[in-house]
């Protein structure tokens, strides 16, 4: 189905808008954290952090230059199954 | 000055309106760099950018605070002069050999990216080809890159801190959850109930009545940048209805406890909606 008349026109500035006001919520949620440390060791977790753990990894391993499978505390973290 | 490892990868460090015809101070990873325009912003983007270290070698002036003649950044304080190459000039000194950090920089994709100069790694393209550009933006959050990064890259909290986009919370139980891996990245697929939306947005969006909203990623690390796919599916026969969403973000840690989020957001349009959006809306 084509997009027409008013939706066109409204397309970019509220999907715009709702872009930012989405970023701007988890943004004031982060920041609100209570514990804003890297550290994930002792975490409980649960099946939507399979995603995180699995790029803590990469990130430390390609980004960071360090050792998968190592958080900062040389603990090994699992991402296989959570 | 010994550079941290992360800054062989090209980081977005200002989105181009950002920068104009004087230089900008810009941090990354703890490291302060004058970023500058070696000729005139052009229009659009695409133009020439250089990076220094902010630190005047000389006597340590926030080259940032200088300005730019015929390519190079030119120091407040004595007048000595910095090329895109890391080659100084000083008038008081001619003969002198005179050398700074230097960063390789361009402009693309409406931001500023720098790196440490002379490493081997490849631009971090996103295909948009077919995509209406919505907005893009910078936005600074003063926590840890992995903390910032963490919440980008799962859909549970999308149920309680989003106002839209995201699942419905009171069935987050139905909403599957697939990760897929390869040593360079990380997958992650998620399709589930659409969380209540106002009866506008639908209309805007244009999805079917109890659809299935879908947000499918792909992470990378080098540099940390996730690109996002979100649409809604029939929840019955599986098919595509109402809009393509397709959202970059890179993660740009400024130190170690504040990151620069760089948004890009696209949508699918047709050739003329994007120029009756364009025309609406130049916001560029
Ligand atoms: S401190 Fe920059 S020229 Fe002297």
């Amino acid at each position: 189905m084509g997009r027409v008349g008013l939706n066109s026109l409204l397309l970019k500035p509220l999907t715009a808008w709702l872009g930012r006001l989405e970023i701007e919520a988890d943004v004031k949620m982060i920041e609100g954290l209570a514990d804003k440390s890297p550290e994930i060791r002792g975490n409980q977790l649960g099946r939507f952090d399979r995603g995180p753990l699995a790029s803590r990894n990469r990130m430390r391993r390609i980004y960071r230059r360090g050792v998968e499978g190592l958080d900062a505390a040389g603990v090994e973290l699992d991402d296989s199954e959570t | 000055m010994t550079l941290r490892p992360e800054l062989d990868f090209w980081h977005p460090v200002l989105t181009s309106e950002e920068l104009g015809d004087t230089p900008e101070k810009v941090r990354l990873l703890g490291t302060e760099v004058s970023v500058f325009r070696t000729a005139k912003k052009p229009l659009r983007g695409g133009g020439t950018v250089g990076a220094v270290l902010d630190r005047c070698p000389h006597r340590g002036a926030s080259l940032s605070k200088g300005h730019v003649r015929e390519g190079c950044v030119v120091c407040p304080y004595h007048g000595w002069s910095w090329a895109p190459d890391g080659t100084g000039k000083s008038p008081g000194n001619p003969d002198g050999r005179f050398r700074t950090q230097a960063f390789d920089a361009l402009e693309s994709d409406g931001a500023i990216w720098i790196k440490r100069a002379g490493t081997a790694v490849p631009f971090p393209r996103f295909d948009v080809a077919g995509f209406l550009e919505i907005a893009r933006f910078r936005r600074r959050v003063n926590a840890p890159l992995e903390v910032v990064l963490d919440n980008f890259i799962e859909v549970e909290h999308t149920g309680n801190v989003h106002y839209v986009l995201g699942y419905d919370t009171h069935r987050l139980d139905e909403v599957i959850c697939k990760v897929e891996t390869t040593p360079e990245t990380v997958r992650v697929y998620n399709q589930g109930p659409q969380k209540p939306m106002p009866w506008a947005l639908r209309k805007l969006f244009r999805y079917p009545p109890n659809a299935h909203f879908v947000d499918d990623w792909t992470t990378r690390f080098a540099p940390v940048s996730s690109v996002y796919d979100q649409y809604w599916i029939d929840r019955l026969t599986g098919e595509r209805g109402g809009d393509f969403l397709r959202n970059a973000v890179f993660f740009t840690p400024v130190e170690d406890d504040v990151t620069d989020l760089f948004v890009f957001v696209f949508a699918e349009a047709t050739a003329w909606v994007a120029s009756a959006s364009t025309a609406c809306c130049s916001s560029r």
